[in-house]
């Protein structure tokens, strides 16, 4: 009786084991199943003293990019999304609760990723649109909003989520 | 430079693990001798040496603002003062994981250096350690490495700590937590040793009671500091949550009181060998498991740190591979090892056998309450969230019934049976005086009190007068006093006494005031007096001026709630009166539209005794470690 009773020393922590990989497994398919919501109104001025309305970008497929001058992986981040812009991918940045100078000076710095930059800097379009913060990245398609992913945008998340679209 | 020199250190450190483990893997079954156990040793040395210089030289990176850096770019700032800049480091994932590995690493190089090298378990000491620390230094290395640059532009400046981590409770909670958790690495070497060498003669619990005893008294003041920040800075306006991560603190600190427990009964009586091998494993596994279940992301809690499923996977595996390995050792392993006596019912160690199979069935319903939300989303598809309540009703009996077994086990002998009814007399006098005092202070309370209160209350009050009860008799009678005992446990006692009266008399109002705009009641007037707005370097501040008058005594406050300008985060800052008793505490909420304010003004009872009985018992295990160097 002793013999198998050891067996369960084992056989709990395989269980635990293998409930955790499957929950691990199961979340990260959630984090990337499309989502289908219609991008919500707005009237923004851009960096460049634009106005800049949902219309005006209704059709076509856009990434619209959250990013600030404070904000550092979006330092990290930015050769990645100059790549993309050297690819042909039209990128719409939203300049998240930032100062306009410091903002138009990272862009000057840095060279710019973004067809044009959007400036909220009471953060009122992002939170309709349910930013959580920077960097964040949505893809716009026909003015639906089908893809988003929270943080820095890489080349996995990329090919995993967004390439199929370009 | 120095970025790469650090990296460079700790995958030399990783290196030298690695060769110190195969080493002696590779010289398994041979007839070992002195130079190959030296040999290993030194690499063993070596290696912990190198990744505390590593360590030394990423705060020195820190300290000297090297934003190339691109953690101390994410995670610092240079307008911190110098400690800020220091605890930055283990403010978020990456950071903490190699403050982590230092203290395992420095853990096990005190135990190996202190360990009789002639001892025939050496060699498995120096393998087991060698084999825990290689797989985190991988984790590290490959999956959060901290040395990532930021090339060929560094930023000018970086983006700041979190604000609520801008307290002096940050430099030091998360240090003493880990050195907690990885404090019980080594009597899990130690086990995994004893087991793999598999000749159980020699007596193993002497070597490393002290050990234990020291990580259980880090791992609660790590604890205890995690709850009383919690209280003052986050305004939460408690001490305890039962957030996922406490609770996965709370597992293995459960875990370790039973093994403390159960260690002492076997060098004591020699009862509950094979036992206590298996609680000693189990305390490091279930520290494995939390960093698991924080750094993974899996479950939603304040403390999560960025949600990467790839890390948790790996964390996983690492947690999965040394638990079987160890616990696949305790099972094939443990069938020969032979208790010297049997438990004699009735006798000192059969209570606190009895209490260690409350303790683990507590470990067990805080587990259920942590991965049940996860098997009812993944499996049903619904949320449900544990709380609270779920805890409380499990907690509330487990707790009564430890009372009376620590009661009856106070007043029993080693291996020997009790004598019912003169154990019954000696616990008369503290019974009759625990439900009278209980009666007492549950009718101060001018509203009825729950039956899971009165049970928590009598639980503490009883533990308290037992203990008081059995200093006074023996130093009558001019007994020996076991000291450490008694501190520890009156201090439990005390935690217990306190815990309930907190949660009887305390209450809470939540107020909506305009400015110049008055509350009164029968037991107390407040005023909203005046708001102000500051500005400051980093942060704005508004602060609002309350008095309050209780009791004919007038009380000012000043709340405030700060907007960081870098980040936009809005922090509250509660203004707290304490006095003996009770703490007044004032939070400033949210704005609403007709332009009033939220407060919540909270009376909290004896919540300082909490943390100050936490003191008594880690006083009391410090009396003990002391008694046995």
């Amino acid at each position: 009786m002793k013999s198998k009773i050891r067996y369960i020393f084992l056989l709990v922590p395989i269980s635990i084991i293998v409930f955790f990989a499957y929950v691990i497994s199961e979340s990260q398919n959630e984090a990337s199943q499309p989502l289908n919501l219609e991008l919500p109104e707005f009237q923004l001025q851009t960096l460049d003293d634009k106005t800049l309305s949902e219309e005006d970008i209704s059709t076509g497929t856009y990434l619209i990019n959250v990013w600030a001058s404070w904000c550092i992986t979006c330092r990290v981040e930015h050769p990645f999304l100059i790549n993309l812009k050297d690819k042909g991918v039209p990128i719409i940045g939203l300049n998240y609760k930032d100062n306009k100078d410091d903002a138009i000076n990272w862009l000057k710095d840095f060279k710019s990723p973004y067809e044009i930059s959007l400036h909220d800097f009471y953060g009122t379009f992002a939170l309709d649109l349910g930013v959580t913060g920077a960097p964040e990245t949505y893809l716009l398609k026909d003015g639906i909003i089908v893809r988003r992913h929270i943080g820095e945008l890489n080349i996995e998340k990329w090919r995993q989520d967004f390439a199929e679209f370009f | 430079m120095i970025p790469e020199i650090s990296h460079l250190l700790t995958i030399l450190a990783a290196g030298l693990f690695l060769f110190s483990f195969l080493v002696i893997l590779t010289t398994n079954g041979l007839s070992v001798t002195d130079s190959i156990i030296r040999l290993s040793l030194n690499c063993f040395n070596a290696a912990t040496i190198f990744l505390i210089s590593a360590f030394i030289l990423y705060i020195y990176l820190a300290v000297m603002n090297d934003f190339s850096v691109k953690y101390i770019a994410m995670h610092s700032n240079s307008d911190l003062p110098i400690f800020y800049k220091i605890s930055s480091i283990w403010s978020s994932h990456e950071g903490s994981m190699f403050l982590w590995i230092l203290f395992l690493s420095m853990w096990l190089w005190l135990f190996v250096n202190r360990l009789d090298t002639q001892s025939n378990l050496f060699r498995y000491v120096i393998f087991f350690s060698a084999m825990v620390l290689l797989f985190f230094l991988l984790f590290l290395l490959v999956t959060s490495s901290p040395f990532e640059r930021i090339l060929p532009l560094a930023p000018s400046n970086g983006g700041d700590i979190n604000p609520v981590l801008q307290d002096p409770a940050l430099v030091i909670h998360p240090p003493m937590l880990y050195l907690g958790y990885v404090g019980f690495a080594v009597p899990f070497v130690y086990i995994c040793a004893y087991l793999a060498h598999g000749e159980f003669r020699q007596g193993w619990e002497t070597i490393i009671q002290k050990w234990s005893l020291y990580a259980w008294a880090f791992l609660t003041l790590g604890i205890g500091l995690g709850s009383w920040w919690a209280y003052y800075e986050l305004g939460w306006g408690g001490y305890w949550f039962w957030d996922p991560v406490e609770n996965v603190a709370l597992m293995p600190w459960l875990a370790a009181t039973a093994f403390t427990h159960s260690i002492h009964a076997s060098t004591k009586s020699g009862v509950l060998k094979s036992w206590t091998l298996f609680l000693g494993l189990t305390v490091f596994i279930l520290s494995l498991f939390g960093a698991f279940i924080v750094r993974s992301g899996i479950i939603d809690s304040v403390h999560s740190f960025a949600n990467d499923p790839q890390r948790g996977l790996t964390l996983l595996l690492i947690t999965g591979v040394i638990s079987l390995i160890s616990f696949g050792l305790f099972s094939f392993r443990s069938t020969k090892i032979v208790n010297s006596r049997l438990v004699v019912s009735g006798s000192k160690e059969s209570f606190l056998s009895l209490n260690n199979i409350l303790m683990i069935t507590s470990i067990f319903s805080v587990f259920l309450g942590v991965i049940y939300p996860l098997i009812t989303q993944y499996f049903y598809s619904t949320k449900v969230s544990i709380g609270p309540p779920y805890y409380n009703t499990i907690f509330a009996p487990l707790i009564f019934i430890a009372a009376c077994f620590i009661a009856l086990s106070v007043e029993s002998k080693w291996q020997r049976k009790w004598k019912l009814t003169e154990t019954l007399s000696k616990l008369g006098i503290p019974i009759l005086i625990s439900c009278f005092l209980t009666f007492i202070v549950q009718s101060l309370h001018q509203y009825s009190v729950s039956l899971i209160q009165m049970i928590g209350l009598f639980s503490g009050i009883f533990i308290i007068s037992i203990y008081s009860f059995k200093l006074l008799m023996n130093s009558l009678n001019r007994e020996f006093i076991n000291w450490s005992s008694a501190v520890s446990h009156l201090g439990f006692g005390l935690l217990l006494f306190s815990i309930a009266c907190n949660s009887i008399f305390s209450y809470e109002k939540n107020l909506k005031l305009n400015v110049n705009e008055e509350y009164i009641s029968e037991q107390l007037e407040i005023s909203f007096d005046d708001l102000s707005l500051k500005d400051e370097s980093n942060h704005q501040r508004i602060i609002a001026q309350i008095n309050m008058k209780i009791h004919d005594k007038t009380i000012s406050f000043s709340p405030e709630k700060r907007k960081y300008f870098t980040r936009g985060q809005v922090t509250s800052e509660t203004d707290i009166e304490a006095t003996f008793l009770r703490d007044i505490y004032i939070n400033i909420g949210e704005q609403l539209d007709d332009g009033s304010w939220t407060f919540r003004v909270q009376f909290n009872y004896l919540i300082k005794w909490i943390w100050f009985s936490v003191l008594l018992m880690i006083l009391g295990i410090l009396i003990r470690s002391r008694a046995m160097v």
